[in-house]
């Protein structure tokens, strides 16, 4: 999608405490998760925000330029963390659990299925999301939901 | 030769005992080599069977992983183009702000008429030619920090590099000074 290199600094590195000014673009809240609650989140995020991130992604195909999609990618990082916001008031145990055993696990979802199942019934039921992983063929079982998986 | 009667070294009259085996016994029995490849081609077919299912396994598990990652990808990327946007207008105010003094220079505009620049791609003092004529964005390729900048983080020597601790900036080498500068005339 996007080519951005990554940035070889050969004398040292490139820390700007300068901020973002505001006529650029109005400041929004970062999210501020680690890799595996994002992880955990991952398919739940693309459903609650497939609108958002679709609009981003098309904006993105037309150009490279940082600046272009700026409007697009604050939408996206506000419907992130509104679903964080209805995750930990909603499912904030269950979801502590599923990551945190993803942490001891090397971030292998295999390892890690009854507290995913757990997380996921739990946001089924509160907030309607069930997790659907795109291009599994018709007619199996999604790897998430096999009964007896040989990787476990 | 002659026909002197030899000796041979025969059973007794009567044959052996039944007791004391003298002719080989080497029975046919067992399966055959047909039933052996069989069971061999039958045990390594389970075996490959249960490789295949597990590979197909795998490779849901692998796109299980890809699509996590995908679905992510918007909301790190809009990160990114924000801290990218804020980084570069701050290196684009910077260079602004020490080149004020000269006119007619752009700063951080790789498609600005830049002096030097030829049109023939080569040094040409006279002509003014922007480094890219392409309408789509282009990265900067080199960005210069300042050296004692807020913006610079010196390279660190936990983190692997030597590059800095060996070989300090030109102008603050120990023997550089003004009327002598080092390597110049």
């Amino acid at each position: 999608m996007t080519t951005h290199r990554e940035g070889t600094f050969v004398e040292g590195l490139w820390v700007e405490p300068a901020q973002l000014s505001s006529e650029t673009a109005p400041s929004v809240a970062e999210v501020g998760c680690t890799s595996a609650p994002l992880e955990s989140m991952a398919f739940h995020f693309a459903s609650f925000c497939k609108k958002y991130n679709d609009d981003f992604v098309k904006c993105k195909n037309e150009s490279q330029d940082p600046k272009h999609c700026l409007k697009e990618g604050r939408k996206v990082t506000r419907c992130a963390l509104d679903l964080i916001g209805k995750l930990k008031e909603n499912c904030d145990a269950q979801w502590t659990k599923h990551w945190e055993c993803l942490d001891m696990n090397n971030h292998t979802l295999f390892k890690c299925r009854k507290e995913e199942k757990e997380f996921n019934d739990c946001v089924f039921k509160r907030l309607g999301l069930t997790k659907v992983i795109p291009e599994t063929a018709e007619g199996a079982t999604p790897i998430h939901l096999k009964e007896q998986p040989l990787y476990k | 030769m002659s026909s002197q009667p030899y000796v041979q070294d025969l059973a007794p009259k009567g044959g052996f005992p039944e007791t004391i085996q003298y002719k080989r016994y080497l029975p046919r029995r067992g399966p055959s080599g047909l039933v052996i490849f069989a069971a061999a081609f039958g045990v390594m077919g389970y075996g490959w069977y249960w490789v295949a299912q597990a590979n197909a396994e795998r490779r849901e598990l692998r796109r299980e992983k890809a699509w996590t990652r995908i679905s992510l990808v918007p909301l790190l990327q809009a990160e990114t183009d924000r801290d990218l946007v804020r980084r570069l207008e701050a290196a684009t105010s910077r260079e602004a702000a020490q080149m004020e003094n000269v006119d007619g220079w752009s700063a951080l505009d790789l498609k600005a008429p830049t002096k030097g620049v030829s049109a023939a791609a080569v040094r040409d003092d006279s002509q003014a030619e922007p480094i890219y004529h392409t309408k789509k964005y282009v990265n900067p390729t080199f960005m210069f920090l300042p050296w004692g900048d807020d913006a610079r983080m010196e390279a660190q020597w936990w983190r692997g590099t030597k590059m800095f601790l060996r070989n300090p900036p030109y102008h603050e080498r120990d023997d550089f000074t003004k009327e002598k500068p080092i390597g110049g005339q």
